[in-house]
């Protein structure tokens, strides 16, 4: 936060176009909606550039150029499954140094193998009951968990929890998603 | 649930002195002190009490006192991040989201751990952990959402809880409510097995995907966009099982190829209609909660 490069703060908010793979044949709609206008058709494992997401929507630039949107489930980072010759650029390089973890210096990418807690430190743990209780001075109560909401403009939604496949599961015709809490 | 309710109030009842006991957090008998201070004197009482417990539920105050010795072990391994601002703002978007479920009155209490690696652990009793190289890889809120409700979810269903109870419950149970936080060894000792056995080897896999199925539900009802699990997630997809950065998280989960189409097979079509609300960007609520 301090003394940083204001750019380092747009980068972490800039669209980074993504490579992505279509993981099943799909279709590029004009909006990020079911019913929407087909701009294109797409084979499974087609290339796509992966702009921006909204909800269940990925919008896309495909090899022959168009931009629309497709579900994105249907997308597969191109990465996946195969063995990267260097490490990824972290596009979280801004949030590394906000959180003051001094270890981006003055780049902007974080970059991976670093090693992270393994199994050997939970087994040479020893219990920390003095930063155990450091953690509890943090917690908050429901009425501030619910101020932050408001002020977020967070509306809770009534959203049925989902049925194990093969479980019976709710009908509920009406209102897709929404179901008796 | 109910029935089971009705079965332990019934064992509850045939086992009356045992219950009792339960209840105190140990039989104190006249003479023999509390039943973590004695040596290798005969511990009826315990014994007595522990055979209550071998045949009941755990109290929900015996599940946050186990929650805390797991939590002060993890603590153990890795201070929190000393950054107050994230720590404050990590506790209360946790706290808005638990309370979109059926237990908002746990001790809900969220860390940033500060470990570079990728992870998040839940504890019994509701505490929740989420290391600051998972944190600063959060595209938005609506991911870091949903990781935090994927947890809550594990402690809804109680299922580090259940992966523990099993082996050497029945002996510590006694002294957990009644032993400070770490200073009982039997207790300790218990503990590290249990954390050893749910952190570094994991929880079944069925839990894994169930706390998936928990998890996009409480996100969205609290208000985000469901798919910050899913795109976490395939994020997860893009990057090496091999990396010493995300090991014991690959190790101890289903691999996130499969977690996702799991979801994808009951989320088809049913969250469309949702305001799909993405949240702040992280780097404006770290400025916001650091002040």
């Amino acid at each position: 936060m301090r003394g940083y490069p204001l750019a380092l703060l747009f980068f972490a908010c800039a669209a980074q176009a993504e490579p992505a793979l279509t993981n099943r044949a799909t279709d590029v709609l004009a909006q990020p909606q079911s019913d929407a206008a087909r701009l294109a058709a797409l084979a499974e494992r087609d290339k796509v550039e992966v702009l921006r997401r909204s909800g269940a929507w990925s919008e896309v630039r495909t090899g022959a150029g168009k931009t629309g949107w497709v579900r994105m489930m249907h997308l597969t980072p191109a990465s996946a499954g195969s063995t990267p010759e260097r490490a990824a650029p972290n596009p979280a390089g801004a949030l590394a140094s906000l959180l003051g973890s001094g270890r981006s210096g003055n780049t902007a990418t974080v970059t991976t193998g670093v090693r992270g807690l393994q199994e050997e430190d939970l087994q040479n743990a020893r219990t920390n009951p003095a930063e155990f209780q450091k953690m509890q001075k943090y917690t908050v109560t429901t009425d501030v968990g619910q101020a932050f909401a408001r002020r977020s403009n967070l509306t809770p939604a009534q959203v049925g929890y989902l049925e194990e496949r093969g479980a019976p599961s709710q009908t509920n015709d009406m209102v897709p998603g929404m179901g008796g809490g | 649930m109910r029935a089971l309710a009705k079965i332990t109030i019934a064992l509850a009842l045939a086992l009356a002195s045992g219950a009792a006991a339960a209840q105190f957090g140990g039989f104190t008998l006249p003479g023999l002190g509390r039943s973590a201070d004695k040596g290798k004197a005969p511990d009826f009482g315990s014994m007595l009490g522990n055979l209550g417990k071998a045949l009941k539920e755990p109290t929900e105050q015996e599940e946050v006192a186990l929650g805390q010795e797991f939590a002060a072990t993890l603590l153990g391994a890795k201070p929190l991040l000393n950054n107050p601002g994230a720590q404050r703002y990590v506790n209360t978007l946790g706290r808005w989201l638990a309370s979109q479920t059926e237990r908002p009155d746990l001790p809900w209490t969220f860390g940033v751990l500060d470990d570079g690696g990728y992870n998040a652990f839940a504890t019994p009793g509701g505490y929740i952990f989420v290391t600051r190289g998972l944190l600063e890889r959060m595209r938005s809120e609506a991911e870091l959402a949903g990781v935090l409700a994927h947890e809550i979810g594990h402690v809804l269903k109680k299922h580090h809880l259940n992966a523990v109870k099993a082996s050497g419950w029945t002996g510590i149970a006694g002294d957990l409510v009644s032993a400070k936080t770490g200073g009982n060894a039997q207790v300790s000792a218990f503990v590290k097995n249990a954390v050893l056995k749910v952190f570094a080897s994991g929880l079944d896999q069925s839990d894994e995907f169930e706390a998936d199925r928990l998890g996009v539900v409480i996100a969205a009802r609290a208000g985000y966009d469901p798919f910050g699990l899913p795109a976490v997630l395939q994020a997860l997809q893009g990057e090496n099982g091999q990396d010493a950065s995300f090991a014991l998280m690959f190790k101890t989960h289903p691999a996130p190829a499969e977690r996702i189409s799991r979801l994808d097979g009951l989320m088809q079509g049913r969250f469309d209609g949702l305001p799909g609300n993405q949240g702040k960007p992280l780097k404006d609520r770290l400025k916001e909660f650091g002040k």
